[in-house]
């Protein structure tokens, strides 16, 4: 049932990198967006893993 | 049109090289080099045959099948969709106090998803069971048609399991505003700030949050396109495997029950993580609440 943690934080850069490329391809901001939004997605990746984590724990108590 | 074209060339090449390694493990000789959409293009012989395939092998300049051979994870995501539709008639119509035959199993399968949903979110929450159900059902009945001879997986496609993902993304921001109202929905995407610290760190929050929804799209449909794409190029490399030895066997058999378990598991994680991003977006004291009540049971 795990497997999606790894998932999940393949996806967070993922999502940061692709935002960040239809922002520079849309308003032509450079790459610093892209950097950025590229490290917020793996926090965000992270930090979901361990919401997720969280509830299921609980869930299983 | 660029961005879309990016994409495109992302996708090729990151499955262009799973492609060729599965395609030369099969001894179909597969070219390792090339362009990435050639590639692409040989991933469609790395699936077992389907009706369409066979048909667009035999008529391929007929317009109707050129036009299902374009559209054939489409067309096979509807075919399930009204084959669920039909057998639910069916087991409606002639529904008794004591169930039997069909009636039976969607009983049965309603409620264990009925107390699936429950067990997670509460007694208070069982409304959300017909949307988590109603997926299980359409994505373990998709996964399941790999299987079933001449027919194939929709959800091997990226292209049907990302408007799954994005379905439960747009659900799950609709139950937001509609269960917490839109300011209490904005205030927990910023992290719900109650101090000078909180207030600071929201712009940092906000972001955080934004980028973390579109993480959940994305988590959900690549999983679930990845492991069932898997189990269908296993299957078929097996058989192409099997179909080239002196005496034809076939060694794909035991790689049809790992199907089946994956089929299932991979439905029941899908919902399981539908269910948990609902909760995650509920109203905290509500959620416990349901869930503590059913524990005391």
């Amino acid at each position: 049932m795990m497997t999606f943690i790894p998932m999940i934080l393949v996806s967070g850069p993922l999502a940061g990198f692709l935002l960040g490329k239809w922002l520079d391809l849309k308003f032509k901001t450079g790459q610093a967006p892209t950097v950025a939004l590229l490290i917020l997605g793996f926090l965000a990746g992270v930090r979901e893993s361990i919401r997720i984590i969280q509830k299921v724990s609980r869930e299983q108590k | 049109m660029k961005f879309r074209a990016f994409l495109v060339q992302i996708f090729y090449s990151f499955f262009g090289a799973g492609l060729a390694f599965a395609s030369e493990a099969a001894g179909h000789g597969a070219a390792a080099h090339g362009e990435a959409a050639a590639h692409a293009e040989e991933g469609a012989s790395m699936h077992l045959p389907n009706v369409i395939n066979i048909l667009y092998h035999y008529f391929p300049h007929q317009p109707v099948v050129e036009f299902l051979h374009e559209w054939e994870n489409v067309f096979f995501a509807l075919a399930v969709a009204a084959f669920l539709a039909w057998t639910f008639t069916l087991a409606a119509r002639r529904a008794s106090l004591v169930p039997s035959g069909l009636q039976n199993l969607y009983e049965m399968a309603a409620e264990s998803l009925d107390n699936f949903v429950i067990g997670i979110l509460g007694p208070r929450w069982r409304k959300f069971t017909p949307f988590v159900g109603s997926l299980f059902l359409y994505i373990f009945i998709m996964n399941f048609a790999g299987v079933v001879p001449f027919l194939k997986s929709p959800t091997s496609s990226f292209g049907i399991t990302f408007p799954l993902g994005l379905s439960v993304f747009l659900y799950v921001q609709f139950t937001g505003i509609r269960e917490l109202g839109f300011f209490k929905y904005l205030d927990h995407l910023a992290g719900e700030p109650r101090n000078a610290v909180g207030f600071i760190l929201i712009p940092l929050m906000l972001f955080l949050h934004v980028v973390g929804e579109f993480v959940k799209p994305l988590s959900l449909s690549l999983r679930l396109f990845g492991n069932i794409w898997g189990e269908d190029v296993l299957i078929a490399v097996f058989v192409g495997m099997g179909s080239q030895m002196p005496l034809p066997i076939p060694i794909h058999f035991p790689f049809l029950f790992l199907a089946l378990l994956t089929s299932f598991v991979q439905a029941t994680v899908f919902c399981l993580l539908t269910t948990i991003y609902i909760a995650l977006m509920l109203p905290h004291e509500h959620g416990e609440e349901g869930h503590e009540a059913v524990h005391s049971h």
